[in-house]
């Protein structure tokens, strides 16, 4: 009989601007990880790049690749891997997926979608070169601009068996 | 949360790889059916090379558009059958492609969509992100769902799961 296997793990609504938040003590017994942002409009900018890093490695051990509206780029040996562009004018969304999260036979890479109905609809590719499984991801804003209060962060767990 | 998102079956790539994923039986007591693949193929040229897909054994009637992104451009193609790419053995050791897929409706008696969002990240210049929309016209219940790699093998380590979802709880 299969058994249910999504699971929410932490949430939190922020109550103040903050440039980064981290999530902490995630257990190695789930197979892939979701990170949902039901963000608020962000101040400091009319847009700013959200970042993720995971175990608190700093190194440049990250990358990423974007597709937004019509547009492709893309970021090599770099410090953070990006995962959306929130914008000033209205809530956004952004999902954030890491598969086999605690495979230490491999790289962890994501898969990200991030939109704001009224500027950008975005898929991102993120690449932490490392096969340790991950506890921690830390979410970090670009461009000195700010997440605001009101924005919710939930992180769910999803098991293979 | 409701107890709606349930595990079917997983597959685990052992040493040697794989020349098809299958999930064989499904159950019909679902709505709507995920699939999460975290693979790379054991094809020794290029950085990306696509996967495909067939329901109930069937290689007719799919239809599909794609967007991707390469990292400097961004365009759009039609393939049937295609669910993105994975990482091959141009790409650095130890990186594996996520696809994920979602079918709705997949007892129904209706044309069966889905959607499908793939990556291919390598730390270098050449990289894809894939997103595509297809259907398969027929009217066939969805019973078995087989993978299948452009070329190679799926490789060792690759993972596929299989997940339920039902609109009751």
């Amino acid at each position: 009989m299969p058994t249910p296997t999504y699971n929410c793990i932490a949430t939190t609504t922020l109550d103040a601007s903050v440039t980064f938040f981290t999530l902490s003590s995630i257990p190695a017994t789930y197979t892939d990880l979701v990170l949902v942002i039901n963000g608020a409009p962000i101040t400091g900018g009319t847009a700013m790049d959200s970042n993720w890093q995971v175990n608190n490695n700093t190194g440049s051990n990250y990358s990423d690749i974007r597709l937004q509206n019509n547009y492709s780029d893309k970021n090599n040996n770099a410090t953070s891997s990006r995962f959306g562009q929130p914008q000033n004018s209205g809530r956004y969304i952004q999902t954030l997926h890491f598969m086999d999260y605690a495979n230490t036979n491999i790289y962890k890479s994501a898969i990200a979608r991030s939109g704001n109905s009224t500027a950008v609809s975005e898929m991102y590719c993120g690449l932490w070169r490392s096969t340790a499984a991950i506890n921690s991801i830390t979410v970090i804003s670009g461009q000195s601009r700010n997440y605001t209060a009101g924005t919710v962060v939930t992180l769910y767990g999803i098991k293979a068996a | 949360m409701a107890n709606t998102y349930q595990a079917i079956a997983t597959v685990t790539v052992g040493s040697g790889g794989v020349g098809t994923i299958d999930f064989t039986s499904i159950p019909q007591t679902y709505t709507d059916l995920v699939l999460k693949l975290s693979s790379r193929t054991t094809l020794v040229t290029s950085v990306a090379s696509s996967v495909f897909f067939s329901f109930n054994s069937s290689t007719s009637n799919f239809n599909n558009i794609t967007f991707y992104g390469s990292g400097t451009s961004a365009s759009t193609f039609n393939e049937a059958r295609n669910a993105g790419s994975q990482n091959s053995g141009g790409s650095t050791s130890g990186i594996f492609a996520n696809i994920n897929i979602m079918i709705c409706g997949y007892t129904t008696s209706n044309n069966k969509a889905y959607l499908a969002e793939a990556s291919v990240e390598n730390n270098a210049t050449e990289a894809y992100i894939y997103g595509n929309a297809s259907t398969w016209t027929d009217s066939a219940a969805i019973t078995s769902i087989t993978l299948t790699p452009n070329a190679g093998s799926f490789a060792e380590y690759s993972t596929a799961t299989l997940y339920g979802i039902k609109n009751t709880v």
